[in-house]
Order: structure tokens, then C-alpha cells, then sequence
């Protein structure tokens, strides 16, 4: 669905480049986790494929369409949930009914059912709202545009705790089956029970690119005592012992992915 | 047309009036006060001044110096109004300067030319809305105010549209342009070119976009005739009217062009604006 073909690209006011030759595909119906320390190009690499940064060589395709073109077609199967926003001052009727029209495939049912899991109602004043009930509403009429593909950054900044788990739950239940999420963040906590696949980068490279089944058929996350450390690839102590991450053993049973210790492991070079 | 879709183009033509309805209201309150300010000026000035003091009749001189203040409020509202219309040429865009409302607007499923064409009609209709029907409300108040002061009844209409001088040496030529309808062709079409240049400007700049914009056309120009004169174009012949009205319709053309050469760079510039660019200019 998305390729993005051997780029590079560096900021206007910097000669340090922060993709050099950089490719990634991403396939339909799955929900990717863009994970990265701060500055390391997480936030460029939605806005490059959102097509709202031209990559100085190579491209960024959806579908065969290069997504700097901002072709309306391609724009109808894109929305972008950024870090920070700005809503109009209007209610939420009168922003659905200027904007949902852009969105052939935008379903009221979808945003009022979000609104719902996210404890709000239709009948909101745009400017009467705070930062995070604003990212709330936001968020659902991003789900309900039913756009193919959804790029979130930073979603749960500026959630409170529950917040943060009724993003979860609205996201899993209300993901179209042809629709791809990508999601950066740096808070892995708020979002590992939701991914599918796992993108981490780096400076210039990405360091992981895999399945969160296949990170969890190859490695164990789990607590272990200091005397028990056989096969572990990373460890941290915490109080109930060291959390760790171990290659799994055949036979042995799966366990729920730690997306923190796995991104730790990654940066430091253990998992490749 | 694949670039254009007319239903499309209405929704983000309704979208633009609806976000910045505001903000015209805003520009034609500040303007029906300008104008107002300019009446009510005028008139402090203008109606004890000692210009017509040699005329013997009372009546006459009152109507004289009516008149006098109508001429210069609507000379100054005409200069106001065609500052305006340049200010708001040059800042179009000033919002989607701020990297959220560019995040918006870059991502509204509509094409480029859609979203520029239904941006530069909302700033058309900001500029009628914002800086011409206020001068009308103005002008109607103040006569409104003379008939209810039994002054004699005049509108500063005439003048408001009597925009540049019209008794003026025509570039290049020993010609006055007078009143032909060429000559105002050529004023007009000179300005439709400067407007179109500021609008390039809004595009173009990130910041200070009037500012910048009267800057850069000041150096321009400054270039433009140093280079006139150093390379001897001045024509003191006397010419034909018809070699005049040539002259008119050759300025008329590339006046034209030169505009329809900005809007084109400002509409290719805008395709090519990211959410993250220069400090001062949108490359």
C-alpha cells in the first residue's frame, strides 16, 4: 500500500540528513507502531508519507501515486492525526458537516459510536473544549473518516490515564478492516496491546522492522530472579526482579510482548 | 477536468468563507472606522478652514468646502481601500503560516488548484466585503449626517472612484494620459499587477508578508529605473495619438501578463509548500 522507496531527505535549515537512503513498505490492515528515541525522524517520516515533505531523492507511493503530488484521490485515503491541532471554533455538527464530506467513505455511526467509547457526546462546542477531550474528538472523526490509511503522532499525549486505555479500546474496536494505522510515540506502555508490527528507527536506519507474533515466537518478556538467568538477551531490574528478555525455548509458552525492554534491547544493539 | 472537481471545489470554497467569515467581518468594521475616522477628520479640519474664505456667498462656500472635504476622504478611503486590498493579497495565507492550520489545509482531500482557486475568490470577496462596501455604509452615514444638519448633500463617491490622477505624464512619452478609457486601462492594469506580486509575496514569505512584499517591489522598481534610464529608453518625441494608444495597449498586455506570470508562480509555489521550511520563506 505504502512504499517508500530509497529517500533521503534533510530539514531546509540543517545539513544533516535524516533519511539517506531510506526504504519501508507497509502492508494493508495491520496496525504499525513507529517507535524511536526523540529526534530520530518519527514525526518526518508520517509527514513524508503523508506527503506534506518532499523527499529530496527517492519517493513515497501510495498505491503507485507519489503522496507529495497531494492528488485529492490520495488525500481521500489519508488522514493525519498530528501531535498538536487546531480545531475551528464551531461545534462539532457544524465541523462534520464542512469536513466529512471530503471523506467518501466517512460513516456518522462510526464517529458517534467513538465519541461514545471516548464518554462524549455529539453535542460538543469545539472551543469549549480542553486539549484532551479536543484530541478525543479529533481521533474519532479520524477513525470515522474510514481513510485506508491513519497516521497518528503522538496519540495519547495530553490523554489522562483512563483516557489512554479508552484510546485503545476505541482504536481496536473501531479499525475498518481495510484501514492501516501507523502510530509513533516514545510512550510504548500506552499502545503494545494495540500493535500488530513493529518499526523502530534510528538515526537514518531502521532498526526493526517486524511482526509483533514474530518478536513473540522468538523471544520470552518476563520476571526472573538473579540466579535464573540463563539465555537472556536483556535484562532490567525492577522490584519484582529482573524483567527480561529471553531467546524462547521450544516448548516453552508465549508471552505478552514488553515493547519497552524489546526497545531497549533494539537501541542497544542485542536484537536484531 | 481530473485537477478540478466542482463539487469538491464548493466544499472547499464553503469551508474557506466559513473559517474566515470572522476575520472579514473583523476587516470591514476596521475599515467602516478608518473611512469614518477619515469623515469625521475631514470634517474638523474642512469645514472651518479658510480655503474658500474669498468666496462672498455663505451657501456657495459651505458647498465649496463640502466639497473639498468629499475630495480628500475620498482620495484618502481610495488609498486605504487599495492598501487593504494589498494587505490582504499579501497575508491570504498568514494563517496556514502556523504549522497545525498547514497540517489542515495540506491534507484537505481537495487539489492544489482547488484549494488556491477557492482561496484567492474568499480573498476577493474579502477585499469587496472588507474594503469596498465599507466605504458606501461610510459615505451613506455622512450624507445621512449632512441632511440632518441641513448642510448641502454630496457623496464622496466620485472621487472615492476617481483612483489615480488622471491628468499625469505618461511614461516614456511627452503625453498626458488624460481620461481615455486606455490610460485607465493601463492604471488599472498596473495595479492588478502589483496586486497579483503580493500575492506571489504571501505565498512566497513566512513572515512580515506586507512588509516583505512593498520591500522587495520598492527595490524592483529602484532596479528597474535605474536600468530604464542608463540605458537611455526616455522617449521625448512627441507622438501620434494613435502611436500613444499602441503604447497603451502594449502596457496593457504585459501589465497583464506579468500578473497572470505572478498568480501562475504563487499557484506553483503553493504546490510546492511543506509542512517544514525556512525560517522566512515558504522553500
Amino acid at each position: 500500500m505504502i512504499e517508500v522507496s530509497n529517500i533521503s531527505f534533510s530539514y531546509p535549515h540543517q545539513k544533516e540528513r535524516v533519511f539517506d537512503g531510506f526504504s519501508l513498505r507497509l502492508e494493508e490492515n495491520k496496525i504499525y507502531g513507529l517507535l524511536g528515541k526523540n529526534g530520530t525522524g518519527k514525526s518526518t517520516l508520517l509527514y513524508l508519507i503523508a506527503g506534506l515533505l518532499r523527499p529530496k531523492t527517492g519517493s513515497v507511493c501510495c498505491d503507485g501515486i507519489a503522496t507529495n503530488k497531494r492528488r485529492a484521490e490520495v488525500l481521500e485515503e489519508i488522514f493525519l492525526v498530528p501531535e498538536e491541532f487546531d480545531l475551528p471554533s464551531m461545534t462539532l455538527q457544524r465541523y462534520v458537516e464542512l469536513n466529512a464530506p471530503f471523506y467518501p467513505k466517512f460513516s456518522q455511526e462510526r464517529l458517534e459510536a467513538c465519541l461514545r467509547d471516548f464518554e462524549l457526546t455529539t453535542d460538543l462546542d469545539l472551543s469549549a473544549l480542553s486539549m484532551g477531550q479536543k484530541k478525543k474528538v479529533f481521533m474519532s472523526f479520524a477513525l470515522a473518516t474510514n481513510t485506508r490509511l491513519l497516521l497518528m503522532d503522538e496519540p495519547t499525549n495530553g490523554l489522562d490515564i483512563p483516557s489512554k486505555s479508552q484510546f485503545r479500546k476505541t482504536v481496536a474496536q473501531n479499525m475498518s478492516d481495510e484501514q492501516t494505522i501507523i502510530i509513533s510515540t516514545h510512550q510504548v506502555h500506552d499502545v503494545e496491546a494495540l500493535l500488530d508490527h513493529i518499526l523502530m528507527l534510528n538515526q537514518r536506519e531502521l532498526l526493526l522492522n517486524a511482526s509483533v507474533q514474530e518478536m513473540m515466537d522468538k523471544y520470552v518478556f518476563e520476571y526472573r530472579q538473579p540466579g535464573d538467568m540463563d539465555g537472556v538477551l536483556y535484562a532490567e531490574p525492577t522490584l519484582q526482579g529482573n524483567a527480561v528478555m529471553a531467546r524462547r525455548q521450544e516448548g516453552q509458552a508465549e508471552t505478552q510482548m514488553n515493547l519497552e525492554l524489546l526497545f531497549n534491547a533494539v537501541t542497544k544493539g542485542l536484537v536484531k | 477536468m481530473k485537477n478540478f472537481n466542482m463539487t469538491r471545489f464548493g466544499r472547499v470554497l464553503k469551508l474557506d468563507f466559513v473559517e474566515g467569515r470572522k476575520a472579514m467581518m473583523w476587516g470591514a468594521l476596521c475599515m467602516l472606522l478608518l473611512y469614518l475616522f477619515f469623515f469625521w477628520f475631514a470634517h474638523e479640519i474642512g469645514i472651518h478652514s479658510s480655503s474658500f474664505d474669498y468666496i462672498q456667498d455663505a451657501d456657495e462656500r459651505l458647498r465649496m468646502r463640502i466639497n473639498n472635504i468629499c475630495e480628500a476622504v475620498g482620495a484618502f478611503s481610495a488609498m486605504a481601500m487599495y492598501i487593504f486590498f494589498l494587505i490582504t493579497a499579501s497575508t491570504l495565507y498568514r494563517a496556514e503560516q502556523k504549522k497545525q492550520q498547514r497540517i489542515a489545509w495540506l491534507m484537505l482531500p481537495a487539489t492544489n488548484l482547488e484549494k488556491f482557486t477557492s482561496r484567492w475568490i474568499y480573498m476577493v470577496v474579502f477585499s469587496i466585503v472588507g474594503g469596498l462596501l465599507p466605504f458606501f455604509v461610510a459615505d451613506s452615514i455622512h450624507v445621512g449626517y449632512l441632511w440632518m444638519t441641513d448642510n448641502p448633500v454630496m457623496s464622496a463617491g466620485d472621487d472615492f472612484f476617481r483612483i489615480f490622477p488622471h491628468t499625469r505624464k505618461f511614461p516614456g512619452t511627452n503625453e498626458y494620459t488624460g481620461d481615455s478609457p486606455l490610460s485607465v486601462t493601463v492604471e488599472y492594469a498596473v495595479f492588478i499587477a502589483i496586486h497579483a506580486f503580493f500575492l506571489l509575496a504571501g505565498v512566497f514569505f513566512k513572515k512580515f508578508h506586507f512588509i516583505a512584499a512593498s520591500a522587495v517591489l520598492f527595490l524592483l522598481l529602484v532596479g528597474w529605473a535605474t536600468i530604464y534610464n542608463a540605458l537611455g529608453f526616455r522617449d521625448t518625441a512627441v507622438h501620434t495619438q494613435s502611436d500613444i494608444n499602441a503604447k497603451y495597449i502594449m502596457m496593457i498586455v504585459i501589465w497583464l501578463s506579468l500578473t497572470a506570470l505572478f498568480t501562475w508562480l504563487a499557484y506553483r509555489l503553493f504546490c510546492r509548500w511543506q509542512v517544514v521550511t525556512h525560517k522566512f520563506a515558504n522553500v
